[in-house]
């Protein structure tokens, strides 16, 4: 029988690959596609790409390649399996995150009541940002850079922490840009161990831990900090990431950023989760150290702030609420954790876990597509069919864009989900025309756009019909195209 | 929690004012003095609607029963804040919109200023007390608007600190009856949030009925707040609508799109400036938690779990919240500065708190306050008395409201026909700006439902169908905020053209 970390990863896997939960995983935005079709276009030309192929709007300027060893990845994927192999990948990836995390918290509290029960509210806050996309890797590395912190706090051992920590920068700098949870987490501990030493003044022993702790934890961070320099770009990764933090208009406009809007089914589970965090507070009263009340804090603040961030805050903080929850538990609780323990220790299922994932990878039916409900499927069946009518400028909507990367790989979108590269004033020229505010028309002037792909209830589309130069030429219930007259 | 510590002898001066009184005389003249006064009342355009609901109230000595503001919905209509709009209208009747400000700057102030005294009586230090109103405020801040709903947040103080009281046997059953019945009755007439008032109570009945199971003692404290919570949901029927209110207040909950459609009815947006004072009060509340370890008893966790999630739910909360906790993290930080066995710093703190707290306590409340008003009224009513222009001018900002394009609506009437098509945050405004029209839309969502709320959005975005939309409710001109979509549309098309334009509004007539 397989232990219940072998059942947990095989529910995940086998929940993400079934419908509709796949198809949601590629189709929620348009940022999939457009991932698989910058790797695949690493993977045609054998290099990393370095200037903007996909855009009439920014053709040829220089980009970053924040994602390209994951974007080579789900590339290969998709190569092997559509949009399917992309599914795979990510669903590999998110349930050997809390397969970990389970292990994790088995490891730390000793109560397999306790750490199932924690995981599983973890895995029900975070799966609202469950996307076939690079922050996929991002859980795991987080789930991985925690763990290594913890076993520091409990081990010390300076130079495995250094080992794990640097290796998994370099993975992280290369696979996606979350690599900044990495460096807040480690800045969290350091801060958590300068208060520690102070507090420890009067204990001369506390006090040299503290102090030796702290050296540790001082080096991590400049090694972490070098060897954050070896990814393609070098220091410009950095100076790129901290450009789009500093823009509260791009943090205001996208919505993947927005606060929790508790109004919908989908932020439940976080709403569990803070529930859950306040009970284990008010009622258990755990003596927290300063690093762990700090983590708390720090992560439930950027979860609030940012629901993106709803995911690493689970990762990061269950091990906390999962040992002050042990160390609180009543007698039936431990007598029932020690009989399920004892079936745990007995279970060899790897095997037969193994073998159902690869039966069901394989031989799942595959069809993952687009929803021709929500993509214009149809309408880019049109322009195929019809290359002599689309010759110029597109003019598309943003969260089409990585969509139409991928299906119209010969013709160049105007904006699509790389808005970190595109930048602020691109977005906000964008924005205007698409909200049909006042200086509406320069951006379609200024790009020389001469067709535009838009829902078919846009407003931009009401004004383009009452212009004698544009024309309609294709509309259905999901999209409709208007090709400006020559 | 221990009582702060005794008098040391200090000399009492009534005309010196308390920490409480200076809360209070910061607030009432800073908000009636500053451009916060502009802000109170041009936020959204809510005041606006109350003070024309309130004039006409006034002027027919008649609840408003029916609805003749809109012309896309009429027919009977729920006054939920009859009594709070009567009483801003009074005090414009006098003072304009200043006299509007003055009534919610007093209440404001009152809020505080009382929570400040609640803090103390319970055994708070002068210190810690005002530290925590300051957070309390900036939490609160958020939502400091001329609106009938900030007599919620002063009957909710008042409920909160009773129940507070009662829990801790400093007032009787009949008491608690005698004060708070009366007061759900007035509640209930000031302002639609007066179901706060019964969940705060249930609050407390379920959390001590938990407490009595939990420690197997008597039931009659439960029982005494399970009777009052049965009394205060009867005299909540004492209302002009009776249980109309009440239906109608489960229908606006029930309806997704009703209430999403309310900005303050969303989950806060940590983004903005607005909520940084609430991510303090979270702040600090979370260090208590982790650091003093308070013990909790069922009703603390009730409160501060169940006003932590109807916040999320609901930005609006956010001054509740600070209201109904920041007595309870009080209480916690008291008892742990009390501690004997804390460090010396802790000693240190006790000591220069201590001295703090009874100077305090020898200043004056009264007295400076009732100056402070009486010098505001004067200040007000210099025209009545003296003649003249007002001191104090407050009205509409230009910037946000199209009032330059409504003086020439007033002059030039002949230049539209037909219905009003106008933005959701106009609507209040328009409504008292311009009387003699009607608008399309305005924030009572509650009333006129989703039928119309949908219509709306067809042409407010605008999709297709806009134009049967505006042909079904015989629109014949918009008046819109110069960024809004529709003017594109409207520019374009040969069916419309444009009377009016400036930087604020753009006014389109239908010329066919």
């Amino acid at each position: 029988m397989p232990s219940l970390t072998q059942w947990l990863w095989l529910m995940i896997l086998l929940i993400l690959l079934a419908q509709p939960w796949r198809t949601m995983m590629v189709a929620s935005d348009g940022d999939p596609c457009l991932h698989w079709r910058v790797g695949e276009y690493m993977l045609e030309t054998r290099h990393i790409i370095r200037a903007d192929v996909f855009s009439h709007t920014r053709y040829g300027q220089p980009i970053v390649t924040k994602e390209w060893l994951s974007e080579l990845i789900f590339a290969l994927a998709g190569r092997r399996a559509g949009l399917y192999g992309l599914v795979v990948v990510a669903t590999l990836l998110i349930a050997t995150t809390f397969a970990m995390l389970h292990r994790q918290l088995l490891r730390e509290t000793g109560n397999h009541v306790v750490a199932i029960f924690v995981v599983l509210l973890a895995v029900w806050a975070a799966w609202t940002h469950w996307l076939a996309r690079p922050h996929a890797f991002s859980f795991l590395l987080a789930a991985l850079w925690c763990d290594a912190l913890r076993r520091f706090e409990r081990d010390a051992s300076g130079r495995r922490l250094g080992v794990v920590l640097g290796v998994l920068t370099v993975l992280w700098v290369n696979l996606h840009s979350g690599y900044l949870a990495g460096f807040i987490t480690l800045g969290v501990y350091w801060l958590g161990t300068a208060i520690e030493l102070i507090r420890g003044r009067s204990d001369r022993n506390r006090w040299l831990a503290a102090q030796q702790k702290l050296r540790v934890l001082t080096g991590v961070v400049v090694l972490c900090a070098l060897v954050s320099l070896l990814n393609p770009n070098g220091y410009r990764l950095h100076l790129l990431n901290f450009q789009f933090l500093r823009s509260d208009y791009l943090a205001n406009w996208l919505a993947e950023y927005a606060s929790s809007n508790f109004h919908e089914i989908d932020s439940r589970g976080f709403l569990v989760w803070l529930a859950f965090t306040f009970l284990t507070l008010a009622l258990v009263r755990p003596r927290l150290s300063p690093t762990n009340g700090l983590m708390l804090i720090v992560w439930t603040y950027l979860a609030l702030y940012t629901r993106r961030n709803i995911p690493l805050l689970a990762i990061f903080v269950s091990p906390i609420l999962a040992t002050a929850l042990a160390d609180a538990s009543p007698a039936w609780v431990r007598r029932l954790s020690d009989r399920l323990g004892e079936t745990d220790e007995v279970a060899r299922g790897g095997l037969l876990v193994g073998m159902a994932a690869v039966v069901a990878i394989a031989l799942w039916p595959r069809p993952t597509e687009m929803p021709a409900m929500k993509w214009p499927l149809d309408a880019v069946k049109y322009i195929q069919q019809h290359p002599d009518q689309f010759q110029g400028n597109m003019f598309n909507q943003y969260i089409w864009g990585g969509y139409l990367l991928h299906a119209l790989p010969e013709h160049r979108v105007f904006v699509d989900g790389r808005t970190d590269f595109y930048g602020e004033s691109l977005i906000r020229q964008y924005d205007d025309t698409s909200a049909l505010r006042t200086n509406w028309m320069q951006a379609l002037d200024e790009y020389h756009v001469s067709w535009t792909l838009l829902p078919t209830e846009h407003r931009l589309n009401l004004a383009l019909a009452l212009l004698p130069n544009w024309q309609c030429v294709y509309t259905n219930e999901v999209a409709t195209i208007f090709r400006k007259q020559p | 929690m221990k009582a702060a510590p005794p008098h040391t002898g200090a000399r009492a001066n009534g005309w010196l004012p308390s920490l409480s009184a200076m809360i209070w005389i910061t607030l009432f003249l800073g908000l009636n003095l500053t451009s916060a006064r502009i802000v109170m009342i041009s936020a959204d355009s809510d005041p606006a609607l109350h003070r024309r609901l309130g004039e006409w109230m006034i002027q027919h000595h008649a609840i408003v029963r029916e609805n003749d503001f809109l012309h896309t919905h009429q027919g009977p209509y729920l006054s939920l804040d009859w009594l709070g709009e009567v009483v801003f209208a009074t005090a414009s009747n006098w003072f304009g919109w200043s006299g509007f400000v003055l009534v919610a700057a007093t209440l404001i102030a009152t809020c505080y200023w009382l929570l400040h005294r609640q803090l103390l009586a319970e055994g708070c230090d002068a210190f810690l007390a005002t530290v925590l109103v300051l957070v309390a405020m900036l939490a609160g801040s958020m939502h400091w608007l001329a609106r009938p709903l900030l007599f919620t947040q002063l009957l909710t103080l008042i409920f909160a600190a009773q129940l507070r009281r009662f829990q801790k046997g400093q007032v009787s059953s009949l008491k608690l009856f005698a004060l708070l019945a009366p007061l759900m009755v007035l509640w209930v007439n000031l302002h639609g949030a007066f179901m706060i008032g019964l969940v705060l109570i249930s609050m407390y009945a379920f959390g001590s009925a938990a407490t009595a199971w939990w420690r197997s003692t008597s039931y009659t404290r439960p029982k005494t707040l399970f009777t009052l919570l049965l009394l205060c949901f009867g005299a909540s029927f004492a209302n002009p609508n009776g249980w109309k209110v009440h239906a109608q207040i489960l229908n606006f909950f029930h309806s997704h799109e009703v209430s999403n459609l309310t900005t303050e009815f969303a989950s806060p947006n940590f983004h903005t400036v607005g909520m940084q004072g609430f991510l303090l009060l979270l702040l600090v509340l979370g260090v208590t938690l982790l650091v003093v370890r308070p013990s909790l008893s069922a009703t603390d966790v009730l409160v501060v779990g169940g006003w932590g999630c109807f916040v999320l739910f609901s930005a609006r909360n956010v001054p509740i919240f600070a209201l109904v906790v920041t007595p309870l993290l009080a209480r916690w930080l008291t008892n742990f500065a009390q501690n004997e066995r804390g460090s010396p710093w802790r000693q240190r703190y006790r000591h220069w708190a201590g001295q703090l707290t009874a100077t305090d306590r020898a200043s004056g409340n009264a007295p400076p306050i009732a100056a402070v008003i009486v010098c505001m009224l004067l200040v007000l009513a210099k025209p009545q008395i003296a003649g003249g222009n007002p001191v104090i001018t407050t009205d509409f900002s230009e910037t946000r409201y199209p009032t330059v394009a409504v003086a020439h609506l007033r002059e030039h009437p002949e230049i539209v026909h037909g219905e009003m098509f106008n933005s959701f945050l106009w609507g209040g405004y328009l409504e008292f700006a311009l009387p003699e029209r009607r608008a399309f839309i305005d924030s009572r969502a509650e009333f006129y439902g989703p039928e119309v709320l949908e219509d709306f959005f067809t042409v407010n975005e605008p999709k297709r169908s806009w134009e049967s939309v505006l042909a079904k409710y015989n629109v014949g001109w918009t008046i819109l905020p110069v960024q809004h979509p529709l003017n594109r549309i409207l520019e374009l098309n040969p069916h419309w053209s444009l009377v009016f334009s400036n930087q604020q509004a753009i006014v389109f007539s239908r010329t066919s």
